[in-house]
């Protein structure tokens, strides 16, 4: 089963243009700035938007051709889409909500039970919380009995702390499913926890589409970096004698890459290369800059200290040992194999 | 009343789900009963629906005739009442959150599914509401029956015109009716006031109210 989508359709400022396959049991996150045309994405595969020319088939099964002049409503295409805000009927109780979409014979109690919210089923949907919510959501999707699988933000409307234990949740459902789902998010790390490849979607086009660690270590270009958490330095590259790039950063100083590049260029670093030190130390990375630290933020057992235009990602041990605070004068580095180069517009 | 609500139900929904600039037409050609003076009202229902009306030449060959009739009374106070009713109507279903009906289409539900299960209940609670504004104009419609029905005691008089006459006769027998007026229009008033509010505790969500229990 593959849900295979192209279409072009006209939105504010760009034409959205589209061209997606994703296999069965895949799970394809599109990822991009709000308003890039990932929730039009997902309306187009619905029947919820009709472009101005496309084709959404899932197997052999035609859903939408304009070319052909098929165009089948929404309720007669299996979807199971998850809404932003979840569209739960503030009017029906939980159980009501799973037994809208759910053909006939279908056993809700089984549902209930599946996502543990038996003791909610006849709860009213302001009394639930963002967690619950998600899970009835899901729930009244899967009544449905769907082809395929369209989430839309599925963990953007929980707080931090919920929103790890329903990733886990939600990642062990795709596999167990094996629908063909697309994802949309804004955010990198759930994209990356949860797909098994992901499109990077900018202004109504996917920029760049591969796994999640193709991404990072091959950005195409900075707005890809800078999605998945690098740091980006701007500056002019030239090749250097020694056989590495030299990038003249704006503010005047040198920075070495073993990438070659030339002209106007953005260095890419991420943060877990970045290493940080009271002193210049003497060893292989060739790039150390000294700056002033403007913000700490502790993640987990980590902590991503933010140094001028870097961000390291540095333990929460050694930002003990380092006695790190904000203000402090630090010295970071990274090798130059670390700096990569992406072409900038 | 009952009128009014049959036909002004779907055609609010239908007004509301429809494209803006037609929409504002239609709002438009709904809301214009209500800026009419009525007995501007009521002449042109007489003009249209008269014994010598626009259509009352072909009415009347049916064997009809509604000028000064029960009828005309129905139709005058549907023509002043309607635009009460519709356009509160057209507003509850355009404050309903539009991925609702959404989602419902994705579930299965065709357009007919999604007005009787989604929009309908979640409209009720401004449905009523007009309902009500509806009748209060209604029963106190004057100028356009008068002109259009008459005042014919026992078959076009309304209480509002009973009022108006009993005014003359005997000032105790208008003051008794306009008291039953009174309780009337409060008591619908009332028992609105109590529907919404019992509706609003069952379903839908209260501004304001916390709407997610955050567990922090």
């Amino acid at each position: 089963m593959a849900l295979r989508i192209e279409y072009a359709h006209p939105l504010r400022a760009f034409d959205a243009n589209v061209d997606l396959t994703v296999e069965r049991g895949e799970t394809v996150a599109l990822v991009g700035p709000s308003g890039a045309g990932k929730t039009t994405t997902l309306r187009v595969v619905a029947g919820l938007l009709r472009p101005r020319q496309g084709r959404v088939s899932v197997d052999d099964e035609t859903w939408l051709d304009t070319a052909a002049g098929i165009d089948r409503a929404p309720e007669q295409r299996r979807v199971g889409y998850l809404f932003q805000e979840h569209a739960l009927f503030p009017h029906l109780d939980v159980s009501q909500n799973i037994r809208f979409g759910a053909p006939r014979g279908t056993s809700v109690t089984d549902l209930l039970e599946r996502f543990r919210i038996t003791p909610l089923a006849r709860a009213r949907v302001r009394e639930l919380s963002g967690g619950e919510r998600q899970r009835v959501a899901l729930a009244r999707a899967l009544a449905r009995r769907p082809e395929t699988l369209l989430l839309d933000e599925p963990l953007s409307a929980l707080d931090a702390h919920t929103k790890a234990s329903v990733r886990a949740e939600l990642h062990e459902l795709l596999r167990e499913l094996g629908l063909p789902t697309i994802l949309v998010t804004h955010d990198f790390e759930d994209a990356a926890a949860l797909a098994d490849r992901i499109g990077v979607i900018v202004d109504g086009r996917v920029v760049q589409e591969g796994a999640a660690p193709d991404l990072v270590s091959r950005p195409l270009d900075a707005f890809v970096a800078s999605l998945t958490g690098a740091s980006l330095l701007r500056g002019i590259a030239r090749a250097n004698g020694s056989g590495l790039t030299e990038v003249v950063l704006d503010d005047g100083s040198s920075a070495w890459s073993t990438h070659e590049a030339s002209g106007r260029v953005g260095l890419v670093v991420y943060p877990w290369e970045v290493t940080l030190g009271r002193d210049v130390t003497d060893d292989s990375s060739m790039n150390h800059f000294t700056g002033v630290v403007t913000s700490i933020v502790p993640v987990g057992n980590r902590a991503r200290v933010r140094v001028g235009d870097l961000v390291a990602e540095i333990s929460a041990v050694s930002l003990g040992r380092l006695d790190l605070r904000e203000g402090d004068t630090i010295v970071s580095s990274f090798k130059a194999t670390a700096a990569r180069l992406v072409p900038l517009a | 009343m009952a009128l009014i609500i049959l036909f002004g139900t779907p055609a609010a929904y239908w007004i509301a789900t429809r494209g803006s600039r037609l929409r504002d037409l239609l709002v438009t050609a709904v809301e214009l009963p209500l800026v009419l003076p009525p007995a501007v009202a009521g002449i042109g229902l007489l003009a249209a629906f008269g014994r010598l009306g626009l259509l009352g030449g072909t009415i009347e060959a049916l064997g009809i005739d509604i000028a000064f009739t029960k009828v005309a009374v129905v139709l005058a106070v549907t023509f002043v009442a309607s635009p009460f009713y519709l356009r509160t109507a057209v507003a509850a279903f355009e404050s309903i959150d539009p991925t609702l009906p959404a989602a419902a289409r994705t579930l299965g539900a065709g357009p007919g599914r999604v007005f009787g299960r989604v929009a309908l209940p979640l409209a009720a609670g401004g449905l009523g509401a007009g309902a009500a504004l509806a009748f209060a104009r209604g029963i106190g419609e004057f100028g356009a029956t008068i002109m259009f029905a008459g005042s014919l005691q026992g078959r076009t008089q309304t209480l509002s015109l009973a009022i108006y006459e009993q005014f003359d006769l005997d000032f105790d027998v208008a003051l008794a009716i306009s008291a039953v007026l009174v309780v009337v229009s409060g008591g619908v008033l009332l028992s609105v006031k109590l529907l919404t509010r019992w509706r609003s505790g069952s379903s839908t969500p209260i501004p304001f109210a916390p709407s997610t229990r955050m567990s922090t």
